[in-house]
């Protein structure tokens, strides 16, 4: 079979007996399941055994590069790696428009599957056709940059994904860096490569993509870059922090993003201590942009003045990731940006360690853990506080050891009630808090299989949008009329009054689609894009019949698939409750107080989205029906039938 | 009519403007292999993963002005100094 889009090959790597297998990628797996994110989610579902320990030579871990990634679609560079997450026990998913995921399709593989064991530190070389399994004794503890290089050093002009020591050392939220600055974050599978003593893989190919009809590509990928490229947000997203105000000021005068381990708003945040204005002035330096991406919003910091004066380095979100360092009390952009450069250089999750900081501070000051538990740090919500224990979480020192767990098992192991400061779903912690207002996204973060994270459920509603918005936006993403009816009727075009949940269940289904190619979700990028160009691109791309109809099932069944997972691993219903503090401490954002949740009022959440997805409303599980009409009745079997 | 074919003499560079996007890099190899091939091409952008950014062009380059037409970032100036005859 001729490829296009895709390399047309999955590599299998075993560390444990050093062998290295090639196979060609099944044209039944790439109609059912895309590439990318989809192809990894079945991958993964058939070669990780339920029960497997994430850190454990069982567990597998996939690379995987969609059909768009590497060719000129224009934010279409993202790929991702999916494992058995350590921090949540679940599936672990995660992409980065920064990735190797061009190169190893240049190379000819759309996949890599690696498993088992290495004896001592070795990396994965893989340049075309020759793959090598190499020493990595010699820069085993080194940080992301170093590692880097020194591997460029011996190989040449390779592109390199690798863990940092964090990742070595096994903290639960350790990411995997590509290409030193793209994040395979969040659900911690740097330690799974850590626990495999693989410190990398570099790839170089030469081999190219070719496209199905080159005439037809090349005339979408005009109209799309010049769409991108026309919309006013690209400017304020790329210069000088200038969506700064509209973006992080307005989340967080909402009350959706808060401070200090979620105990409270900080609506003044960026009027107060990030300004964009000083943030222009002496922050920020320049952008840069993923692969094949005109929005290029991504950022080099240099700081300039100060104590870190000089620091320069780049970001992929370079105002959002230092503000984040909120959460753990600090209030101004040097030190947010230190915190952001050590993370990233040990490989550590900056979100997740802003938390477990804030997480740590909150329950000394609440005499959980004394003194005596930290070894005599002060937990005072300072900067210094805080670069302590990212060095301790990273090298599992002292209170680092216990807090590199991460928030769930961390928190068990403390105990004394700091369970109850531990706000996460699934064992990651959200992005955004739910108390002040639902909207798609931050409910979305409830039922994402990787546990609390908004991008699965990108989608519109990020501001309350009247159901007319609804009306128009659900036909783009391939909602049939009859539903639209049902989600926003037209009675409530004027009103906010209309089902975001049940919305969200067809957001998930055409997501897990558009990532499976390799779709970025900024604002900037997906707008642009709907179910029909998708249709069209895929077929100018691949030669591959789907309809727009294949294709959203498609996105249904990778999704499913995911929901599967979780569920063999034990997952259920109780597991998509909000965490304990959102539903039973209030709020406080400046002069506003917003109540906890009410169960009742996500529990009726719960069951529309479970009803629109046709998972049974008692357990959260999929029923056979639903995988039936999905084709997945042999992985339903093997699941409920257990 | 055959449609005019430009060729540029010079093409000037602002490395300082680049974003390392490798569109144009993708498009060169694109317009003169018929597939995606960084390695291919005949601009290259050494960016991915550093702050220094340098654009340079190989020795088979021959102006034609691609990389500048998906260069979305102004790093790139094709500066017209030869027209070729018309060609079909």
């Amino acid at each position: 079979m001729k490829y296009h889009g895709y390399a047309g090959q999955i590599l299998y790597i075993d560390l444990t007996g050093e062998s290295i297998r090639k196979e060609p990628l099944d044209l039944d797996l790439i109609k059912n399941f895309i590439g990318g994110m989809g192809i990894n989610s079945k991958l993964a579902f058939d070669l990780i055994k339920p029960g497997t320990d994430p850190l454990s030579p069982e567990n597998v871990i996939c690379y995987g590069a969609g059909p768009f990634v590497g060719t000129l679609i224009p934010g279409f560079s993202r790929s991702g790696i999916i494992s058995k997450s350590p921090l949540t026990g679940l599936l672990g998913e995660s992409q980065t428009g920064v990735s190797i995921g061009p190169m190893l399709k240049y190379a000819g593989y759309d996949h890599v599957v690696i498993t088992g064991r290495a004896e001592k530190p070795v990396y994965i070389a893989i340049d075309d056709d020759n793959v090598t399994i190499k020493d990595a004794t010699r820069i085993w503890g080194k940080e992301i940059g170093e590692s880097t290089n020194e591997i460029r050093d011996e190989l040449g002009d390779f592109w390199v994904s690798c863990i940092g020591p964090a990742g070595e050392r096994l903290v639960r939220f350790a990411n995997i860096i590509e290409n030193k600055n793209g994040m395979i974050g969040r659900v911690g599978l740097g330690a799974v490569m850590g626990s495999k003593n693989l410190k990398a893989i570099a790839v170089r190919g030469t081999k190219g993509i070719t496209v199905f009809q080159r005439g037809k590509f090349l005339k979408l990928v005009k109209e799309l870059r010049g769409k991108v490229a026309a919309s006013p947000l690209v400017d304020m997203w790329r210069n000088e922090g200038k969506i700064i105000e509209p973006y992080e000021g307005a989340y967080m005068k909402r009350g959706v993003y808060v401070t200090k381990n979620f105990s409270k708003g900080i609506p003044e945040g960026v009027d107060e201590y990030f300004t964009q204005k000083e943030y222009a002035e002496r922050i920020w330096k320049n952008y840069y942009a993923c692969v094949s991406c005109p929005a290029g919003d991504k950022g080099v910091l240099s700081i300039k003045g100060g104590k870190y004066d000089g620091l320069t380095f780049k970001v992929s979100n370079p105002w959002g990731t230092p503000i984040t360092f909120n959460q753990a009390g600090i209030r101004n952009w040097d030190d947010g940006v230190k915190c952001v450069n050590m993370t990233n250089r040990f490989g550590i999750d900056a979100f997740t360690t802003a938390i477990m900081i804030g997480f740590a501070n909150e329950i000394y000051q609440k005499g959980i853990i004394s003194k005596e538990d930290t070894g005599g740090l002060k937990l005072n919500w300072s900067a210094e506080a805080a670069f302590k224990l990212i060095e301790q979480i990273t090298r599992r020192e002292g209170i680092g050891d216990i807090l590199a767990e991460g928030i769930k098992i961390a928190s068990q192991k403390i105990g004394k009630g700091a369970e109850k400061y531990a706000v996460h779903v699934k064992g990651l912690e959200p992005t955004m808090d739910l108390r002040p207002e639902h909207f798609i996204e931050n409910f979305g973060q409830l039922v994402d299989p990787r546990g609390a994270h908004h991008a699965r459920g990108y989608s519109i509603t990020y501001i309350p949008r009247k159901g007319k918005s609804a009306r128009s936006y659900a036909p783009s993403i391939g909602v049939p009329e009859d539903r639209i009816d049902v989600i926003a009727p037209e009675s409530e075009a004027d009103t906010n009054n209309w089902s975001k949940s049940r919305l969200l269940k067809w957001v998930n289904d055409y997501n897990s689609m558009s990532f499976s190619c390799g779709m970025c979700m900024r604002i900037q990028i997906a707008p642009q894009y709907s179910l029909d160009i998708i249709k069209d691109l895929f077929y100018a791309t691949t030669g591959i019949e789907m309809n727009s109809s294949d294709l959203l099932r498609a996105g249904e069944r990778i999704w499913n698939i995911q929901r599967l997972f979780n569920v063999r691993e034990g997952a259920s219903r109780k597991d998509d409750m909000p965490p304990y503090r959102m539903l039973n401490d209030p709020l406080v954002v400046g002069d506003k107080k917003f109540p906890p949740l009410k169960e009742a009022d996500i529990n009726e959440l719960l069951d529309e989205y479970y009803d629109e997805s046709g998972w049974d409303k008692d357990t959260g599980k999929p029923t056979m029906k639903t995988l039936d009409n999905l084709n997945l009745e042999n992985e339903g079997e093997l699941v409920l039938n257990r | 009519m055959g449609k005019e074919k430009v060729r540029f003499k010079k093409i000037k560079i602002y490395p300082e403007k680049c974003s390392g996007c490798l569109s144009c890099q993708l498009a060169c190899s694109f317009t003169h292999t018929k597939s995606f091939n960084l390695a291919r091409s005949r601009i290259i952008i050494n960016f991915i993963g550093d702050i220094e950014r340098k654009i340079s062009f190989t020795e088979d380059c021959i102006r034609c002005g691609t990389c500048v037409r998906y260069c979305n970032y102004g790093a790139l100036e094709a500066v017209k100094e030869v027209t070729e005859g018309a060609v079909q």
